[in-house]
C-alpha cells in the first residue's frame, strides 16, 4: 500500500490530502485506512479493477466512488501514417507551439477556464467545484513550468486553440494534461489532442495518457485515432472531518 | 446550399447507424435534435469547408442549421 502525502493539495484545494495506490493483488491495510482518514481530510484511493474485496472494503469504509481512469496508448513509431480523412484535415491545419517563458505561460492560464475541465472529479465533487478544479491544474502547471516539463499551445489554422503538458522519459511521451480553450469548445477541436504525437517535431515511439470515464466526448476521439486501452483503475474518495 | 447542408448531415449521422432526417428547420439544432457528437461536429466542419471553402465555426459558435445556412450566405 503506498501512500503520497499530498501537501502540494492544500494550495490547491485547501485540503490536507493523502493518496493511496495499490498494485492489483494487494489487499487493503484497513486499520491503517481508518488512521489516514483520522489525519487527511480528503483521501483518494487508486485500485485495480478486478480486486473486488478492495472495492466492497472502500464502500464499507464511506469511501464513494469517483472515476475509472483509463490508460491509453498510441504506438506512433509503427503507426506514423493517419487514415481518417476527416483527423487528416485536422493534422494539416494545426501545430504545437512551445510555451518558452512565463509570460506566454501566464498567457495559457489566463486562457484558461473552469469549463474546460468539467469532468475533472474535483469539478464535479460539490465539497469541491470548478474554481478549485481549475486553481488546481493552473498550480500544476506552474509547478511542471518550473520542472522544464514541457509545456505547448495547440494551433489551429491561425488560432490558439489550446494547450497540451506532455513529458518525455525516454522513448515514451506522457500526456499529462490538455484542453481546448472554452472560446474553441463545442466545435470537434478535441480532435487535436490525440493527434499531439504526430505534431512534434521530436521522433516519438509511445505516446500514452490518462482518460476519465467521465469524459466520453475525448475517450471517442481517441478511440477514432486507434488508441488502445492498456489498463483501467477504479478511484475512490473520501472527504473527513478532522 | 440547403439540400448540401442536409447531404452532409445525413452522411454523418448514416455512418452512426442513425435514421436520415427527411428536413430540418432553421431552428433545428444540431447537438440535441441532430444528436451530433463532438467528433461530427469536426465532421461536419471539415465536410463544409470541403464544399464551400468556409469555416463555419471560424467566427464563433454554430448550433443551429439556420447559423449553418447564415454563414455560408455571407
Amino acid at each position: 500500500m503506498k501512500i503520497i502525502d499530498c501537501f502540494w493539495e492544500i494550495a490547491n484545494i485547501g485540503k490536507k490530502t493523502c493518496e493511496i495506490i495499490l498494485s492489483p493483488d494487494e489487499l487493503i491495510e484497513e486499520s491503517a485506512l481508518q488512521q489516514l482518514c483520522k489525519v487527511c481530510e480528503y483521501v483518494v484511493v487508486k485500485i485495480s479493477t478486478t480486486n473486488m474485496h478492495n472495492s466492497l472494503l472502500l464502500g464499507k469504509m464511506g469511501f464513494s466512488f469517483a472515476e475509472t481512469q483509463i490508460a491509453i496508448q498510441k504506438d506512433v513509431l509503427n503507426q506514423q501514417e493517419i487514415t481518417d480523412s476527416i483527423a487528416s484535415f485536422y493534422l494539416k491545419n494545426s501545430s504545437i507551439e512551445r510555451i518558452n517563458n512565463k509570460e506566454q505561460l501566464m498567457e495559457v492560464l489566463d486562457k484558461m477556464s473552469s469549463n474546460m475541465f468539467t469532468t475533472d472529479r474535483i469539478y464535479l465533487d460539490p465539497y469541491f467545484g470548478a474554481e478549485y478544479s481549475l486553481n488546481r491544474y493552473r498550480n500544476w502547471m506552474k509547478t511542471e513550468y518550473d520542472k522544464d516539463t514541457p509545456i505547448y499551445e495547440l494551433k489551429y489554422k491561425t488560432n490558439s486553440v489550446g494547450f497540451i503538458m506532455c513529458r518525455t522519459d525516454g522513448n515514451v511521451t506522457d500526456a499529462l494534461l490538455g484542453g481546448i480553450y472554452e472560446n474553441y469548445q463545442n466545435r470537434g477541436l478535441g480532435l487535436l489532442l490525440p493527434l499531439v504525437p504526430y505534431m512534434m517535431s521530436d521522433k516519438i515511439d509511445w505516446y500514452r495518457t490518462r482518460i476519465s470515464s467521465n469524459n466520453l466526448p475525448v475517450w471517442k476521439m481517441y478511440e477514432r485515432l486507434h488508441y488502445a486501452i492498456t489498463n483501467f483503475e477504479y478511484i475512490f474518495i473520501k472527504h473527513n472531518e478532522i | 446550399m440547403k439540400e448540401k447542408v442536409l447531404e452532409v448531415i445525413n452522411m454523418i449521422r448514416v455512418a452512426k447507424n442513425l435514421p436520415l432526417v427527411e428536413s430540418v428547420t432553421d431552428n433545428t439544432r444540431l447537438r440535441e435534435d441532430l444528436d451530433l457528437t463532438s467528433f461530427d461536429m469536426a465532421e461536419l466542419t471539415v465536410r463544409i469547408e470541403d464544399e464551400y471553402g468556409i469555416d463555419i465555426f471560424e467566427t464563433g459558435l454554430v448550433n443551429t442549421i439556420g447559423e449553418i445556412y447564415a454563414k455560408l450566405q455571407k
